[in-house]
C-alpha cells in the first residue's frame, strides 16, 4: 500500500523541456546511470541567487520519481541558502519513505548539493 | 464499484480469483446449524453422517473432474501444502533408493523453497533450465536424470509467463524411466484440459483459488495404480488415508469440488471468453512504443499476458495506475527488491524483467476493461516515457 503524499508527488510529475546546454541562469547534474535503471537528472534556473525554476528527467520507479516532484516543488522560489536545508532525512519524512527506498531521497541532495557546488 | 475514487480493472486472475457465487452457495450450507456443519468423521450421528456423505460426493465430483479415483484424491489447504506433501513426500518415503531429485529453476516458490529445504538433509537437487520461451523440454529432464533420481516436479502452466510445459513427453519419460513425476498443476485447471486417467503423472497439486473457487483449498492427487507412496507431513487422525491428518473441512471440500466441476463445464467458454480479450489486448500492449513479450507467443495460456516496458520501471507504472490491478514481474516487499527468478531464467536482464508487468485474464473481465486498460496504461507509458526524456 502505498502513501498517498507519495502518490500526489507522483501523479503531479510533469516532463517539462529541459533547457539546452549553455543557456544563461541553468545549472545541470546527472546523478545515477541510465543503464542502472536508476537516473535523474535535474536542472535548476537560478538568478539572484534564488532558484527560478525546476526541470528534470528521472529513470526509476515510482518512489525515485516522486521524490524528485517533492524537490522541485520544495526548491522552486527558494533563495539558495534556504535550499541548502534540504537534506535526506526531511525528504524521507515528508514522504515517509520505507528504509529500502531511502536511496532515492539521497540522490536528490546529491544532485543539489552539486549543482550548489556550481553556482555559488 | 467505486473504491478510492477509482472504478479498479482486475487483471490479476492468476493470482487469484474470486469465488463462483454458485460455489459460494454451495460452500455456506456446509457452515451453519441449519446447514452440513458436522464432521464427517463423526460416525455417531446423523450431522457427521451427513457431513461424511457431503465430503464423499464432493470427492467423486472433484476426481471425475480431473480424471482420477476418489481414492486418488487426498483434500489440503491449497497448492503450497499439495506441493510439500508430495515432494517432501516421496523424497523422504523414496531416500533409500536414491537421494536425487530434479526441478526446474521456474518452478513456483512453494516448489523451489521445498526442494532447497531437502537439499538441507542431504538430497541432492539439480535445476533444469527452461529455453528462452520458458519452456521446460523432456530432453533437458532426460539430460538430468541420474541412477540416483527419484522423482521429477515440473510445473505445468507457470505462473509469471503462462508457459504450457510439455507434461505428457515428461511423463512418458518418467514412466519409462521408473521415476516418479509430480506435477503443480496450481495454475492448470481451467486453462489446459487436465485428464488424469490419460496422463501417466504421479503426483499432481491444485489449487482451488485459482478456478474460482475458495482460498486455504487445495488437492494433491497420487496415483494409485502404481501406487506413488509418501510419509505424511504430520500426523494427528487417519483422515485422507493417513496421509493429511485433520479434521475434514467440508465447505472447503465442497468448494474445491463445484469449482472444479464448473471449469470443466465451462472450459469451451470460459478458454473462447479470454482468447477473445487476449486477441485485443495483447496487440494493443504490443503497439505501444518499446513494449514486448516475455515468453512465447504460441506455447501459453492466453490467460497470461506478461510484457516488458522496456526503459521503463514497473514499480513506476503500477503506483501511477492504481486503477488496474496486475501483478509486477519482480517480488517487490517491505525488505527487499528482487527481480523476478522465472523472467531472469528465460534470459531478461535485471533492468528488463523490472520493467514487466503480468496480466491475467479472467472468467469476468470484460471488453470494456481492456479496453480502459489499454487507453490509461498507454497514456501513463507515453507520460514516463516523457519523464525518462525516451
Amino acid at each position: 500500500m502505498y502513501n498517498e503524499q507519495l502518490l500526489a508527488y507522483l501523479h503531479k510529475a510533469v516532463a517539462k523541456p529541459v533547457w539546452p546546454e549553455g543557456t544563461p541562469g541553468v545549472f545541470s547534474v546527472e546523478v545515477g546511470t541510465k543503464e542502472s535503471g536508476v537516473w535523474i537528472k535535474l536542472c535548476l534556473y537560478i538568478k539572484d541567487n534564488t532558484i527560478h525554476e525546476v526541470r528534470y528527467r528521472v529513470i526509476g520507479g515510482g518512489y525515485l520519481i516522486a521524490t524528485v516532484e517533492w524537490a522541485n516543488e520544495f526548491l522552486t522560489g527558494k533563495s539558495l541558502s534556504a535550499a541548502e536545508a534540504l537534506n535526506a532525512k526531511g525528504i524521507v519524512d515528508a514522504l515517509a519513505l520505507p528504509p529500502q527506498r531511502f536511496y532515492c531521497a539521497q540522490m536528490v541532495v546529491d544532485a543539489v548539493m552539486k549543482i550548489m557546488r556550481q553556482a555559488i | 464499484m467505486v473504491v478510492n475514487g477509482f472504478d479498479p480493472i482486475y487483471l490479476d486472475y492468476m493470482a487469484t480469483t474470486p469465488v463462483d457465487e454458485s460455489v459460494a452457495e454451495e460452500m455456506m450450507r456446509c457452515l451453519t446449524m441449519e446447514g452440513n456443519f458436522g464432521n464427517p468423521s463423526s460416525a455417531t450421528h446423523l450431522y457427521g453422517w451427513r457431513a461424511q456423505n457431503t465430503v464423499k460426493e464432493a470427492r467423486e465430483l472433484f476426481a471425475a473432474s480431473i480424471g482420477a479415483t476418489a481414492r486418488e484424491v487426498i483434500f489440503t489447504s491449497g497448492a503450497t501444502e499439495a506441493n510439500n506433501l508430495a515432494i517432501q513426500g516421496a523424497a523422504r518415503f523414496y531416500a533409500k533408493k536414491g537421494r536425487h531429485l530434479i526441478t526446474t529453476t521456474i518452478e513456483h516458490k512453494a516448489v523451489l523453497d521445498v526442494f532447497h529445504s531437502l537439499e538441507k538433509e542431504g538430497f541432492s537437487v539439480t535445476l533444469v533450465q527452461p529455453n528462452s520461451d520458458g519452456i521446460i523440454s523432456a530432453d533437458a529432464i532426460a539430460a538430468a536424470i541420474t541412477p540416483q533420481t527419484t522423482l521429477v516436479s515440473t510445473m505445468w502452466v507457470n505462473n509469471e509467463i503462462g508457459a504450457i510445459q510439455p507434461i505428457a513427453d515428461i511423463a512418458a519419460l518418467t514412466q519409462q524411466r521408473g521415476i516418479l513425476f509430480h506435477v503443480d498443476a496450481a495454475q492448470a485447471m481451467g486453462k489446459v484440459a487436465v485428464d488424469l486417467s490419460q496422463l501417466p503423472v504421479d503426483l499432481m497439486s491444485f489449487s482451488a483459488h485459482k478456478v474460482y473457487g475458495p482460498k486455504g483449498s487445495g488437492a494433491l492427487f497420487v496415483r494409485d495404480k502404481p501406487r506413488a507412496r509418501l510419509i505424511p507431513l504430520f500426523y494427528g487422525g487417519e483422515q485422507e488415508q493417513g496421509l493429511r491428518a485433520g479434521t475434514l473441512a467440508t465447505h472447503q471440500i465442497v468448494g474445491i469440488a463445484a469449482a472444479f466441476h464448473r471449469a470443466k463445464l465451462h472450459a469451451v467458454d470460459d478458454l473462447n471468453h479470454i482468447r477473445r480479450l487476449n486477441a485485443i489486448f495483447l496487440p494493443g500492449l504490443l503497439a505501444l512504443d518499446g513494449v514486448t513479450l516475455n515468453g512465447s507467443f504460441e506455447q501459453r495460456v492466453p490467460h497470461n499476458i506478461n510484457v516488458c516496458f522496456q526503459g521503463l520501471n514497473a514499480e513506476a507504472l503500477l503506483m501511477s495506475l492504481p486503477q488496474i490491478a496486475v501483478s509486477a514481474g519482480s517480488a517487490c516487499n517491505s525488505a527487499e527488491e528482487e527481480s523476478s527468478h522465472v523472467l531472469k531464467a528465460i534470459g531478461l536482464s535485471d533492468l528488463q524483467a523490472r520493467a514487466s508487468l503480468r496480466f491475467s485474464l479472467g472468467r469476468y473481465t470484460t471488453e470494456q476493461d481492456i479496453k480502459r486498460a489499454l487507453e490509461v496504461i498507454s497514456l501513463e507509458v507515453k507520460r514516463e516515457r516523457d519523464l525518462a526524456g525516451k
